[in-house]
């Protein structure tokens, strides 16, 4: 099941966009924070398009708030995009929207 | 003058003259006035004697007695006679009294003016001409009584009444034919060939009350002086048949002393029986609690008591609104004879026996007063059965004084129904009374304690697949309520418990200890405990609770997601397991002791396929005093191979092995494991970090499959929550089940952790912790349960009504 999750960076603009596509579980989250950990340190704002995650449990959760906290800590900024309807109740659920800010579109200032 | 010799000398007692004192002193007097030299002289020991036999503490009883005649004026010697009068009232002898010894006859027409002599002579069957003209036939007697001789008419002498305490008065004598007249009378003889006799009469002043009774004898005492006052004066002939006269009064005497013998036999051999019969109707009436039977019994008993030609029993309940109510029983008559009128009214006739005011007899009640007043019918309706003799008595209760109904007899002939009728029926109408009362009392008290035993009973939950039939029926003999009971609890994830048990002993306090223990069960049940736990605890509850000795339970444990049964039993009963093909096996034998004994029980696993039933029940079914018990749960186990789960059915096997006599309280659980629409899976899982990955596929092609991807975001979030935190905690394969039923979908997941998993408190920023939080907010509910090796944490989302 090597196909559980892909994640894109794109570092074009001021702010990095990293796509999350397939599942967040306690098997597919360390590749994500293995990935989008040094992100989240530069400081640079970091936007997570969730568009297309199709499910995320509370490991999930717990690297969203781990890399909340580290880019936080960096002096930057993480957003979480488009949230699918599971992951949106997930995150509600715990009250992490009160920790998370959460944007229905990928903010768009690269143009 | 005395007798030469005394024949008798013993002395009786006035007020209980018998017929042997009779006798006796008709001899005797016989005999002494034979003996005597002349007549004056038998007149005197006549009254001598009479005046000594009867003597009591104080005295002689009669201090007076006079024996007087009557004789004309050529009788008499001519210086004892009164200037005028052709007749004369002469006493001839007396003791203890000093009298005129010669009076004037009055004229016919104020012969009243000598009361007793008016009435003697009525006695002897002369008129006062007879009297007076001496044309006396000369075989009268008889025998004149004042019972009491103060104020009496008869009695002119009332100073003397009042003097001497004189309570009555008894004269006797009667008429002595003329033969060769009568000699000795102060030495002269009356002149031959007078025609008719010499009236002779003993009157005695009695100190004691002389009862009719005694005054009967004296016609045969007077017909014995008679004979022996002939032996001064008439010929041989006229002793000869006064002789005769004698023995036919003295064998009519015996004779009618015989029969008021027999009949007092009769009498008492009658009281007897009716004392004897209305005891052993009355034990029988007291004896019966059931109503219906128990009124017929008296209504036939009563008819049959009073020989009336029918008999019928209103008598009055109140049904379960309150509502008096009143119905009747016949005897003699088919029903279908009255079924056609109406009930009996308060009308003039009834209203006694309907207000409990009295009996009511009335020889011909088409003659009563009280008949025919009443409308519409003014009498009996047209088609009544005939009814001239009429005896109707209220049954009143002894412990209300309500009139719980009435007794009515009829017969078509009048005068058919006597005093001892009346008290027979009333006799059997006070049997009646009291059984009534104890079996209303009875009813009373089985409907309480059976709707207490019902208002424990539990509500059976829903039970998808599951057909559950319950029954719980009071002991069919006693009042008291039994430690009997059932339980169906639903569990988590569609599993159900099913308890049956039983409280040794009977009464308020099995009772409650049942309900204890019940209570305790369930409770123990709904923490989810392992059925052998859930005995172990309940146990030690009831080692801890006074009265909960001897208790046994089996508790049985229904998964759904995998079809089992779970047992633990203690010292119940075993149960009857039937394989789909209907094979019966006992199965939770020797689990373990009775609670309040037992600390350790064991536990088994069976499978439930689709066809399997299951048997739970308690000894008041299988246990009687006959047969064995090993083959009386051999008969249900027989029994049950093809009985289907429906109510009738089991009523049916109920009846038929308890045949309706129990004397024991009886549950029973009946559990068919029927198809219905529910799926279950199995997962086993892997401590690779795809895992939980693959469990939320699995569960999405199942709910696919199953036509439920409505709950699938909650169910894939829940089964990743639940299969992460076993497979992080223990490193070890786990089990995921999912089980869908009508109502909801079960999620579990077991692994060989002990600990259970608990929510703690997260902070806003925690990086842990928020599995649990997903699960509950995500679950309809959820838990955790010990298993055998380990723990199971479950979850469960209630499905949207299809």
């Amino acid at each position: 099941m090597a196909d559980l999750l892909a994640i894109t960076v794109d570092e074009r603009a001021a702010e990095v966009v990293v796509g999350v596509v397939g599942q967040l579980d306690f098997g597919t989250t360390p590749r994500l924070t293995g990935v989008v950990t040094p992100v989240v340190e530069s400081g640079r704002p970091v936007v997570l398009d969730l568009g297309r995650l199709s499910f995320c449990d509370s490991s999930g959760l717990s690297a969203l708030v781990r890399l909340h906290k580290a880019a936080t800590a960096a002096g930057g900024s993480l957003v979480l995009a488009r949230p699918g309807p599971q992951v949106a109740a997930t995150i509600s659920a715990t009250a992490l929207d009160r920790l998370f800010t959460i944007e229905a579109e990928v903010p768009d200032r690269s143009r | 003058m005395s007798p030469r010799r005394t024949p008798d000398s013993r002395t009786y007692d006035i007020t209980r003259f018998g017929l042997s004192d009779m006798v006796r002193t008709a001899a005797d007097l016989r005999r002494r006035a034979e003996l005597a030299s002349g007549f004056d002289a038998a007149a005197d020991a006549v009254v001598t004697r009479l005046r000594e036999c009867f003597t009591d503490g104080a005295g002689p009883v009669l201090p007076i007695v006079r024996l007087f005649t009557i004789r004309s004026r050529d009788e008499l010697p001519p210086e004892q006679c009164p200037q005028v009068g052709e007749w004369f009232l002469v006493l001839a002898a007396e003791a203890g009294g000093r009298c005129t010894p010669v009076r004037a006859l009055p004229p016919a027409a104020e012969f009243g003016s000598m009361p007793m002599l008016s009435a003697m002579t009525r006695e002897f069957g002369l008129t006062p001409d007879d009297v007076l003209t001496g044309s006396l036939a000369g075989d009268g007697f008889g025998v004149f009584h004042v019972p009491v001789a103060a104020g009496s008419p008869h009695v002119r002498d009332q100073e003397l009444v009042a003097e001497l305490g004189i309570a009555s008065v008894l004269g006797f004598g009667g008429v002595l034919p003329s033969g060769n007249g009568i000699s000795g009378i102060s030495g002269i003889s009356g002149p031959p060939g007078l025609p008719g006799g010499t009236p002779f009469a003993v009157v005695m002043y009695s100190r004691a009350p002389i009862p009719a009774s005694t005054a009967e004898q004296f016609k045969a005492v007077a017909i014995g002086l008679r004979v022996g006052l002939l032996t001064h004066g008439a010929g041989l002939p006229a002793e000869r048949d006064a002789l005769r006269a004698h023995l036919a009064v003295l064998e009519q005497a015996a004779r009618d002393q015989a029969t008021a013998l027999e009949q007092a036999v009769d009498r008492l051999r009658a009281e007897a029986e009716l004392v004897d019969s209305l005891q052993v109707v009355g034990r029988r009436l007291t004896a019966q609690l059931d109503l219906d039977a128990l009124v017929q019994d008296a209504t036939d008993a009563a008819t049959k008591a009073t020989g009336a030609a029918f008999g019928a029993f209103f008598y009055n309940l109140i049904d379960s609104y309150g509502e008096s109510y009143t119905l009747f029983t016949l005897s003699g008559v088919p029903r279908s004879a009255f079924e056609r009128f109406p009930m009996p009214r308060n009308t003039k006739v009834f209203a006694p026996t309907f207000n409990g005011t009295g009996t009511t007899r009335s020889p011909d009640i088409l003659n009563d007063p009280r008949y025919g007043h009443n409308p519409p019918y003014r009498g009996m309706p047209d088609g009544h059965l005939p009814v001239r003799s009429y005896l109707a008595v209220s049954v009143v209760s002894p412990s209300s004084g309500e009139v719980l109904g009435g007794f009515f007899f009829g017969h078509p002939e009048p005068g058919q129904f006597t005093e001892r009728h009346e008290q027979l029926a009333e006799g059997i109408a006070g049997y009646s009374a009291i059984a009534l009362d104890n079996a209303r009392l009875f009813a009373r008290q089985r409907t309480m304690a059976t709707e207490l035993a019902r208002s424990m009973l539990p509500t059976i939950p829903p039970t998808p697949g599951l057909r559950v039939i319950s029954r719980y029926l009071p002991a069919a003999t006693g009042a008291e309520v039994g430690g009997d009971w059932f339980d169906v609890v639903s569990l988590p994830v569609g599993r159900t418990a099913f308890v049956i048990g039983d409280v040794a002993g009977r009464g308020v306090a099995a009772a409650a200890v049942m309900g204890q223990i019940r209570t305790a069960v369930r409770s123990y049940a709904l923490l989810d405990l392992p059925p052998s736990e859930v005995l172990r605890n309940t146990s030690e509850l009831a080692m801890a609770t006074p009265d909960a000795d001897f208790i046994t339970c089996l508790y049985a444990v229904h998964d759904p997601a995998d079809n089992t049964l779970t047992f633990s039993s203690a010292g119940h009963l075993p149960a009857i397991y039937l394989s789909p093909e209907g094979t019966p096996t006992l199965v939770a034998e020797t689990m373990g002791m009775p609670l309040g004994v037992g600390t350790t029980f064991t536990q088994q696993q069976i499978a439930f396929p689709l066809g399997a039933r299951l048997a739970l029940y308690t000894d008041g079914l299988v246990e009687t005093r006959h047969g064995h018990l090993d083959d009386r749960i051999a008969k249900l186990a027989q029994s049950l191979r093809d009985l289907p789960a429906e109510d009738e059915a089991l009523d049916t096997l109920i009846t038929g092995l308890t045949d309706g006599a129990h004397d024991d309280d009886v549950a029973f659980l009946y559990i068919a494991h029927e198809d219905c629409d529910s799926h279950t899976a199995v997962l086993p899982l892997t401590t690779a970090p795809d895992a939980a990955a693959r469990a939320r596929a699995f569960i999405a092609a199942r709910l696919a499959d199953w036509g439920l991807t409505g709950v699938l975001d909650r169910a894939v979030t829940i089964a990743s929550e639940l299969v992460t935190n076993a497979i992080k905690h223990t490193g070890c394969p786990a089990t995921l089940r999912l089980h869908a039923g009508t109502s909801h979908l079960g999620i579990d997941v077991s692994d060989s952790d002990l600990t259970q998993p608990r929510a703690v408190p997260v902070a806003l920023d925690d990086e842990q912790h928020r599995g649990l939080h997903i699960v509950k907010s995500f679950a309809t509910r959820w838990g955790t349960r010990a298993t055998p090796d380990g723990k199971m944490v479950w979850a469960e989302i209630a499905l949207p009504r299809q």
